[in-house]
């Protein structure tokens, strides 16, 4: 073999032997150093390719996350208008015309997967509902049920826009 | 390699960033939020909630309920502080068998390390799902006062949740860590962090790879819950003062003020002014009432100035307990949702004399540089992988003086843009290539990198002729900028060393320059934009008349020609908007060409229709031959 040779003849001579120690580690070096460069140029470029994919998701993601945050404050009209159409004070024809303009509201809202959280069987649930108060249950059944509904919560596209704001009973006894 | 999560594990919020294609990015929860309250309960019906669904419930399980669990993380049931929350938290603590905390919750007790983990399982299970891949390994930040037993129990509450902690970051390390100031030496760093909770104050010294923390202060019960709280006792005193009516009773005026306070301080953040508006806030004998008051910018910082003079005061002899002075100081970094306020910002301003950092989301720099601190780790953000950026714009003169910005400045390097040009001039035999850079308008106003010219362009019409220039910068910054004629093939360049040379000083003024000059340039490049439009349409008017003149009648060809005098005139004045005047005169005129030629054309087809219409017919019977044969 001849690298074989190659060793034999550089024992002879220790000068050389040490230069090439050296040239090996150097390459070795090299080696490594190249290795570690074109690992770190493909994850670079997987990255790349792997954001590029991801991105259509994150621009829809943000486009969800502006029209949310746009129609939640559209929610604090619509709220200002509820409370307006339950004062029973107010002049009849002119009720109407604001109860038909929160219903355009609700329609709007309705057009953009905007739904109002219905409060089906009373029953407290974290996921819909947030507890601002609470009022002492005469009996254990109405632990946890629903008391009073202060705000009301909406839902868009079956996720929780804003949760309906309560106040809960709670057994102590 | 699976990724590393960085984790900011915070009193009242946590946030959860990763490093992708080196730089952080937060990763939003389950909910959607970029950030997850640090709560947990456990339900009546024994459900264990994290984050917003126990924060949700919070105010009907207020013993099931914990929150602030970071307050006793690591700490003696003796320790002071541990004294002091006692009475202020709803939920029962107790002291464990080894002098720490357990805290009841669901019938059980348990170390606060348990609840933190209960947190950072949800953080893990959350990016694990939004990121489609397992999460093993984690950072986490404290804050810099934590001691050993802190740090080790939030290390702890990681493993505890299945994570591997590969290190406990410094929040105020990290916040330096997201603006990349490690890079610096030498430098002395105030991390001023505003929460919603707490305030913290750390001062930072770079040295030689290490960030060392040389000492902190703070306040761990003030934070911007105690702004809202001041806005919200504000409007019900005004209001109150202007109605007679007490809302602070009325649990749904309350919660409709709450909002309303909370939305007054954001919006006092970018206008001076706010109005508090809450339509039907409740009723009376007389009927429906309304709040509506006016919040000013100055009397919001009237009402917290006191907490904001705290902070100060705190700030100051924390950077005199890390033996420096105010001078001393090289950066400040904001963190904490509070800093957002102009009142902190000039506060801080005020006291170092100098603009803090606060480009990066405040409530997320701590998370980001987690993420950093994890790219590091696990390689992604090698040396040699750190890209820099041009920091100003690359580009060439074009025709009447006008900088063209081939690559725009902050472009990450290495990079390659390529733009075609073309000639002013008919029979142009050559274009000069003027390099330049910076960030005013004007090519004059900016600094020369070079110049060549590119010779033998075959005649041409103006506008013909190809020539694709094209600007290289290499990972070095070197530049080298191509000039070709696509018609010859004929090609030159130049290669400029010193693109990225300039001092941060030069750079600096370079882009304060066109700053001030904003408005002066702004008015320069329409004149020259102007100019140019003209001389294109009196070019291409000159054309037209040359191509088809014999066929246009002389009145038109007079009134076009009075017109162009009328715009030479201007041209000289060197007046917008009497070029722009005169160019739009100029060209209604201009335009009677094409409308002449096109009627005349008309009207020739006209005569030519029966015998369209004739071809039709036996263009129509050749149809059926063909269908026959």
């Amino acid at each position: 073999m001849s690298e074989d040779e190659d060793i034999e003849i550089i024992d002879e001579d220790a000068g050389v032997t040490g230069k090439i120690t050296k040239i090996r580690k150097e390459l070795e070096v090299c080696r490594s150093e190249k290795e570690e460069y074109l690992a770190g140029w493909q994850r670079a470029k997987a990255d790349y390719i792997n954001a590029g994919r991801t991105l259509g998701e994150r621009l829809e993601d943000s486009a969800r996350v502006a029209k949310t945050g746009v129609l939640h404050q559209f929610l604090e009209i619509v709220d200002s208008i509820e409370q307006a159409l339950a004062d029973p004070t107010a002049d009849s024809q002119w009720a109407t015309g604001v109860r038909l303009t929160y219903e355009k509201c609700i329609a709007m809202l309705k057009q953009h997967g905007v739904e109002a959280i219905e409060l089906v069987d009373k029953t407290f649930d974290p996921r819909y509902h947030e507890a601002v108060d609470t009022i002492l249950a005469d009996k254990i059944e109405d632990d946890h049920k629903i008391a009073e509904e202060f705000q009301k919560g909406y839902t868009i596209s079956g996720r929780v826009l804003r949760p309906t704001k309560v106040k809960v009973y709670v057994y102590n006894k | 390699m699976a990724k590393i999560l960085g984790i900011d594990l915070g009193t009242t919020n946590s946030a959860v960033a990763i490093v992708e294609g080196g730089s952080p990015r937060v990763i939003e929860n389950k909910e959607g939020a970029r950030t997850t309250p640090s709560v947990v309960a456990v339900s009546k019906a024994n459900e264990r909630l994290v984050g917003l669904l126990a924060k949700r419930q919070a105010v009907t399980n207020p013993k099931g309920t914990i929150f602030s669990a970071k307050r006793l993380i690591g700490r003696k049931f003796s320790d002071a502080e541990v004294q002091r929350d006692k009475t202020l938290l709803p939920y029962n603590i107790r002291e464990s068998a080894n002098g720490g905390v357990e805290i009841e919750i669901g019938g059980k007790w348990q170390r606060p390390e348990e609840i933190s983990a209960m947190v950072l399982q949800k953080l893990k299970a959350d990016a694990e799902e939004k990121l489609g891949e397992k999460i093993t390994d984690a950072i986490i930040t404290v804050p810099a006062y934590f001691d050993d037993s802190q740090r080790k129990a939030t290390k702890d509450a990681g493993e505890i949740a299945g994570l591997n902690v590969k290190r406990i970051l410094n929040e105020p390390t990290a916040a330096a860590l997201a603006y990349g100031f490690n890079k610096k030496k030498d430098e002395k760093i105030v991390v001023y962090d505003f929460g919603g909770g707490t305030f913290d104050v750390s001062v930072l010294e770079i040295a030689q790879d290490t960030i060392e923390v040389k000492a902190t202060g703070g306040d761990t019960h003030l934070g911007g819950d105690d702004f809202d709280q001041k806005i919200i006792e504000w409007i019900v005193a005004e209001y109150k003062k202007q109605s007679g009516i007490d809302v602070s009773k009325d649990t749904m005026a309350l919660q409709r003020l709450k909002e309303a306070a909370e939305k007054a301080k954001h919006e006092l953040s970018s206008t001076v002014e706010h109005e508090v508006n809450i339509p039907f806030i409740t009723s009376d004998a007389s009927g429906p009432q309304h709040l509506l008051l006016k919040l000013s910018r100055a009397k919001l910082e009237e009402l917290i100035g006191s907490y904001i003079d705290k902070s100060i005061e705190i700030t100051k002899q924390v950077v005199k307990d890390a033996g420096f002075q105010i001078g001393d100081i090289n950066e400040v970094v904001l963190v904490g949702g509070q800093t957002r306020m102009p009142a902190i910002v000039e506060a801080v301003k005020k006291l170092f004399g100098k603009e803090p950092n606060k480009t990066i989301n405040p409530d997320e720099v701590v998370a980001d540089g987690a993420a950093v601190q994890a790219g590091i780790l696990q390689g992604d953000v090698k040396d040699v992988l750190l890209l820099d950026v041009t920091p100003l714009s690359l580009g060439l003169e074009t025709l009447g003086g006008v900088f063209t910005r081939i690559i725009e400045k902050n472009t990450t390097i290495p990079t390659a843009k390529t733009q075609v040009f073309s000639t002013a001039a008919d029979s142009q035999p050559s274009v000069e290539v003027h390099v330049l850079q910076g960030e005013r308008e004007m090519a004059q106003d900016n600094k020369t990198l070079g110049r060549f010219i590119l010779d033998g362009i075959a005649p041409a019409p103006r506008g013909m002729p190809q020539i694709e220039v094209s600007f290289d910068i290499d990972a070095n910054g070197i530049l080298s900028v191509k000039a070709r004629d696509k018609g010859t093939g004929k090609e030159q360049s130049v290669r400029i060393e010193a693109s990225s040379g300039l001092a941060k000083d030069d750079i600096e003024r370079m882009r304060q320059d066109a700053a001030t000059h904003a408005e002066e340039d702004k008015k320069k490049r329409e004149l020259a934009d102007v100019k140019n439009l003209a001389d294109t349409l009196i070019y291409t008017t000159d054309k037209a008349i040359r191509d088809s003149g014999d066929k246009i009648p002389q009145n038109i060809k007079d009134e076009i020609d009075a017109k162009k005098k009328d715009l030479d005139v201007a041209l000289k004045s060197e007046n917008v908007a009497d070029i722009k005047a005169k160019s739009d005169a100029y060209s209604a005129s201009a335009q009677k060409i094409g409308e002449y030629l096109y009627k005349q054309d008309a009207a020739d087809k006209k005569s030519e229709e029966p015998r369209t219409v004739e071809h039709e017919e036996i263009k129509d019977d050749n149809k059926d031959n063909e269908a026959k044969g």
